[in-house]
């Protein structure tokens, strides 16, 4: 069950459809959540205190974050339907272009995000957390599932 | 992006008041941060530059609340301090970081 915190935050999240599955922690966040790593923050900040690829460039633009995934094993793909084969994970992006979140879909097509330093949670919808927070999602990214 | 607070300076005059005002400008930074992934946009909150702004009187509150946790405390650190000593493959990893920074600070002699 989502708090009424979230839901103040992301008015779009629905108790019937979105769950907390962690708790707060500062030890990741969701870029690092959608590449399936929990000890680490990625960001590309320019005082390089996060970590991030080193074959992707330091600045937070759709573009350097995919370039950041592509270093994981995805591509760009056409849409966020659920294909049993292939893991996708979605990028968010602010009115300006501005990457701001990512997501990553489970097995049974919800998606799950972690929420900066603050819980992971699974949303049925994208646009469950669309708004002034995070914008829209903007760029899907696909690689086969692993093992 | 949530719109953030509009906070006017106030000067510190004293160990308390600066302690306050921490407490107060932490408190709220945390909160109007806490979805947020964007380290930049973290750092670049005008409550968590006014605590830069504070200087090294704000070493020691950073570093305790570093210890209780460690949340965003690094960029203020190094840009209060000017040191750096996490290694590169060190740089993401909150717990190491963390670590890392409170033994520096020991090393120093700092006091929190």
């Amino acid at each position: 069950m989502v708090g009424s915190g979230l839901k103040i935050l992301f008015p779009k999240l629905s108790d019937s459809v979105s769950a907390v599955t962690s708790p707060k922690t500062d030890e990741y966040n969701c870029i690092a959540w959608a590449a399936g790593i929990t000890d680490e923050w990625w960001w590309p900040d320019p005082l390089g205190e996060e970590y991030w690829p080193l074959q992707a460039p330091r600045t937070a633009t759709i573009e350097a974050f995919i370039q950041a995934y592509q270093t994981i094993g995805y591509v760009v793909c056409a849409d966020a339907s659920l294909e049993p084969d292939k893991e996708k994970i979605a990028l968010y992006a602010d009115v300006d272009g501005s990457p701001t979140h990512a997501a990553r879909q489970l097995p049974d097509g919800q998606w799950s995000s972690k929420l900066g330093a603050s819980e992971d949670i699974s949303h049925a919808e994208l646009e469950s957390l669309a708004g002034d927070i995070y914008g829209s999602a903007t760029q899907i990214m696909a690689r086969p599932r692993q093992t | 992006m949530p719109e953030m607070s509009a906070v006017q300076e106030k000067p510190v005059h004293s160990e308390e008041t600066l302690q306050e005002r921490f407490k107060q400008l932490a408190m709220r930074w945390r909160e109007e941060t806490q979805v947020l992934s964007s380290s930049t946009a973290i750092a670049m909150h005008p409550d968590y530059q006014q605590i830069i702004g504070m200087g090294p009187v704000a070493l020691p509150l950073i570093l305790r609340e570093l210890e209780r946790e460690s949340y965003h405390w690094f960029w203020a650190l190094k840009c209060i301090t000017g040191a750096d000593p996490v290694a590169a493959d060190q740089k993401g990893k909150r717990k190491v970081m963390r670590e890392v920074w409170l033994q520096w600070a020991r090393e120093q002699g700092y006091q929190w």
